[in-house]
């Protein structure tokens, strides 16, 4: 995961003004390149299948089906799959949940502004991210 | 939450100085109108109350410390209890419980919703102890004249120290010369009449003796009627033996006091000489005891059942001579026969005759219920004591020996049963009365202490539908907030951030231009996150609802129903509709938010009617739609577990209902729906410059 070449992401979020900051925002911290974004769940899947990015970013909360079901569902289609999840919620079972799901991290909006190119560079390294204030899930 | 005029007092009541502390700063500044009182104890807070009342709080409270077992008095003290720690189970008796908080804003806001609970709780705990004060003190005025009331029936107990003794005092003295005066010459007229008639009966002028002996008669009884007014006090034993068997005289005497009048009777005119019973009679309102009301002038009847001519003859005499009317039976049968006709106040019966003896005669009056309570002397012969012995023993309530016998101690014998006879009859009276003031009060408990569970049953689940309620609408808020406004927060929150990055790092393309239009969509982001804290502010407290015009109240909410459920609402008011009283404005508000709500969701029409009228002085809103209509029960149960937000209907029905004001809702699918709202006119809060009533109001 190292390569010098520019960083893939693809990013999932109902709200167009949040989508285009988040890619802006990767662009300037981590030199990340969006390969795409979708608006809710089924456009996602059904994207991802012909895209191999190097990291998804899923927001919790979408229309219909939500960011944990959609995580769920990617990762068991590509093991391999880094999934960062993006929520609102502090709540330790929304934690614990995303991390059942399949996701390697969780950031908090309230601290996307500061952490979201550290999250990303974290998760592909390999190992887990969790934002400052986001309650560690148990069991790890 | 306005402040309002009134200054209410809160208690905090805590062991813990620093804790108690805390909470008193946290209040005083959470709530500038309250005055905060500080208590180590619950006693503490109750001050300045008459012992037996002692447990009324004089103010709501919270309580930091674990409440005492308090004994149950059936009713919920005002109090707000904040355990230390987690809580094991709901003690009895506290209002409402809030776990300790940490001060963070959500919980000063629960803090603040219980603490205004507990002040419209107050006010009827206040009242609910008023009542059971009432209560307390009808009782303790029962239990005094019930007192009271055994004591005359005793009568011989000392009289109580009346508050006019004084007066009686000389009214007494007044009446006892008054009598005094009246009894000299009365007794000369008797004495002339007397000496009058055997006058005339030596002349053997019979008939004109027959009318003097009517003057010693009358005067007789005269003369009983002024001993009576002065009963008490004639006791002075200056009575001379005069009267003798023969009965021929009728020297002046001061006759001992022996009352045919009822010496309880309140009503006697002569109430100065009966200070003890006119003067402690209290007024007990509701329980009527009537103790007397034997009739003043009434003749007594005596019926003398003996076989000896000579002797009945003369007795029948010598009780005429002392006021009686004397009826006469020579033999027991004769004797039971004139007792059934006519009911005689007393009889003298012989023992020793033929045929039917005493015994006998004694036997059948004691077996029937309507002579049984007759009181009875018995006449034996001298020498015949341990028979008399036995005449005691067997219901008979005086003897007299034949050989004795005078007018006098006949007059005595006769007047001694009687007042024998009035005594018992009165302590039944007494006893009975006791008794059913007795049941009475046992009923009137009874149904304050049901009343009081059922006020504070009906106080329970209303205080538990509010909070669920409260539950609902905080989660609707909650919702609200998280995905609309703090959505749009993280957006300019990131734009803001992004903005000095690329500003810092000199980006390129990012020059005056990308950064005034970045800043136009910043602006535009603000706009819609105003927008919506305005929205939520109007819908949390509508801004109609500070008017006490119920019209525009509803115009406003029919606005709303247009825009956000598309339900076109018309609004009639016929008069001035106004609800001066900001917590029952809020309490209709909702309720018809509610109906209306449930229109657009299952009604399947388009418009409603809401139509707002006075009759007489109480305020009447029926809610009517020509949809689908539903099923009563099955909506009013839906209601109850609805999570959209807003207070159930059932809740808000139970909260009309405290305010005597009832809601009537009829439907049945497929005819449409008529919802009738009523609410007297006492709990639309009258004259708006009372404030006292328009506290505690959570909007």
């Amino acid at each position: 995961m190292t390569q010098a070449a520019a960083r893939t992401v693809f990013i999932v979020e109902d709200a167009p003004e949040m989508r285009d900051a988040y890619e802006m925002l990767l662009e300037m911290e981590g030199g990340y390149d969006a390969l795409g974004s979708a608006e809710d769940a089924a456009q996602a899947y059904d994207a991802l299948a012909a895209l191999a990015p190097d990291l998804v970013l899923v927001d919790v909360s979408l229309p219909g089906e939500d960011g944990f079901s959609l995580t769920r569902r990617l990762v068991a289609r590509a093991p391999k799959l880094r999934v960062l999840i993006v929520s609102g919620h502090v709540d330790r079972s929304y934690v614990e949940d995303a991390m059942a799901a399949g996701a390697r991290g969780y950031v908090l909006k309230s601290e996307i502004a500061e952490c979201l190119g550290e999250a990303a560079d974290t998760v592909l390294g390999g190992a887990l991210y969790f934002s400052p204030s986001v309650p560690r899930p148990s069991g790890r | 939450m306005k402040a309002t005029p009134e200054i209410f007092r809160l208690f905090v009541v805590g062991a813990d100085d620093a804790r108690r502390q805390r909470y008193a700063d946290r209040l005083h500044a959470l709530l500038p109108h309250l005055r905060i009182l500080e208590a180590e104890t619950l006693a503490q807070a109750m001050p300045g109350v008459p012992r037996a009342f002692e447990r009324t709080l004089s103010a709501p409270s919270i309580l930091l410390d674990s409440p005492p077992t308090l004994p149950g008095d059936g009713i919920v003290m005002p109090l707000l209890y904040v355990p230390a720690g987690p809580l094991q189970e709901m003690p009895a008796g506290v209002f409402d419980v809030l776990p300790e908080g940490d001060g963070a804003a959500e919980w000063e806001g629960m803090l603040n919703a219980s603490i205004h609970r507990l002040i419209a709780y107050f006010r009827l705990y206040e009242r609910l102890q008023k009542e059971r004060q009432g209560r307390l003190a009808q009782e303790a005025r029962l239990q005094k004249y019930l007192l009271a009331a055994g004591r005359n029936a005793g009568a011989s107990a000392p009289a109580s120290p009346a508050d006019g003794a004084d007066l009686a005092e000389a009214a007494q003295e007044r009446l006892r010369k008054a009598a005094h005066d009246l009894r000299s010459p009365l007794n000369a007229v008797i004495g002339y009449g007397d000496l009058l008639r055997e006058d005339l009966e030596d002349k053997g002028l019979d008939d004109l003796a027959a009318d003097a002996f009517k003057i010693r008669r009358v005067g007789k009884r005269l003369l009983k009627t002024i001993d009576a007014l002065v009963e008490p006090l004639v006791d002075d034993g200056t009575e001379t033996d005069a009267d003798a068997l023969s009965g021929h005289l009728a020297t002046p005497e001061a006759p001992r006091a022996a009352p045919l009048r009822p010496s309880t009777s309140a009503d006697a005119p002569a109430a100065g000489a009966t200070p003890r019973t006119a003067t402690s009679k209290p007024a007990v309102p509701d329980l009527e005891v009537d103790f007397e009301a034997e009739e003043e002038d009434r003749v007594t009847n005596v019926l003398v059942v003996d076989d000896d001519d000579e002797l009945r003859g003369l007795m029948a005499r010598f009780l005429e001579g002392e006021g009686f009317t004397a009826h006469v039976a020579r033999n027991g049968r004769e004797g039971i026969a004139s007792a059934r006709e006519i009911h005689p106040d007393a009889i003298t019966l012989d023992v020793h005759m033929p045929e039917m003896d005493g015994w006998s005669v004694l036997d059948a009056l004691k077996s029937d219920d309507e002579l049984a309570s007759i009181p009875v002397i018995m006449l034996t012969g001298r020498g015949n004591e341990r028979m008399a012995a036995r005449a005691l023993r067997t219901g008979v309530d005086d003897y007299l020996i034949k050989g004795d016998m005078t007018a006098l101690g006949l007059r005595r014998a006769v007047e001694g049963v009687l007042e024998k006879d009035r005594l018992r009859r009165q302590v039944d009276r007494t006893q009975r009365a006791l008794v059913s003031a007795n049941e009475a009060l046992r009923g009137f408990a009874d149904t304050l202490e049901q009343r009081v569970d059922e006020q504070t049953l009906q106080l329970r689940g209303l205080a538990s539908s509010l909070t669920l309620a409260e539950q609902r609408e905080r989660q609707r808020i909650s919702q609200v907030l998280h995905d609309n406004l703090q959505q749009v927060l993280y957006g300019i929150n990131l734009r803001v951030h992004l903005f000095k990055q690329k500003t810092t790092k000199h980006t390129p393309d990012w020059d005056e231009a990308a950064q005034l239009e970045e800043l136009g969509e910043m602006g535009d982001l603000l706009q819609k996150a105003i927008h919506m804290t305005r929205t939520l502010t109007v819908e949390l407290s509508p801004p109609a609802l500070r008017k006490e015009g119920l019209g525009e109240v509803m115009e406003w909410l029919a606005a709303q129903m247009h825009n956000l459920h598309n339900l076109k609402v018309d609004v009639e008011t016929r008069g001035s509709c106004r609800v001066p009283l900001r917590e029952m404005r809020v309490l209709l508000f909702q309720l018809v938010r509610e109906l209306l709500f449930n229109v657009a969701k299952h009604a399947d029409v388009e418009r409603a009617k809401v139509i707002l009228e006075e009759v007489g002085d109480d305020l009447r809103i029926r809610v009517e739609d020509d949809g689908q209509g539903f099923d009563v029960a099955a909506m009013k149960a839906r209601a109850s577990t609805r999570t959209e937000g807003g207070l159930g209907l059932s809740g808000m029905e139970e909260r009309l209902s405290l305010f005597r004001g009832h809601l009537d809702i009829q439907s049945a699918p497929g005819e449409g729906t008529r919802t009738l709202i009523e609410v007297p006119c006492e709990a639309l809060g009258g004259s708006p410059e009372t404030p006292a009533t328009q506290t505690a109001t959570v909007a």
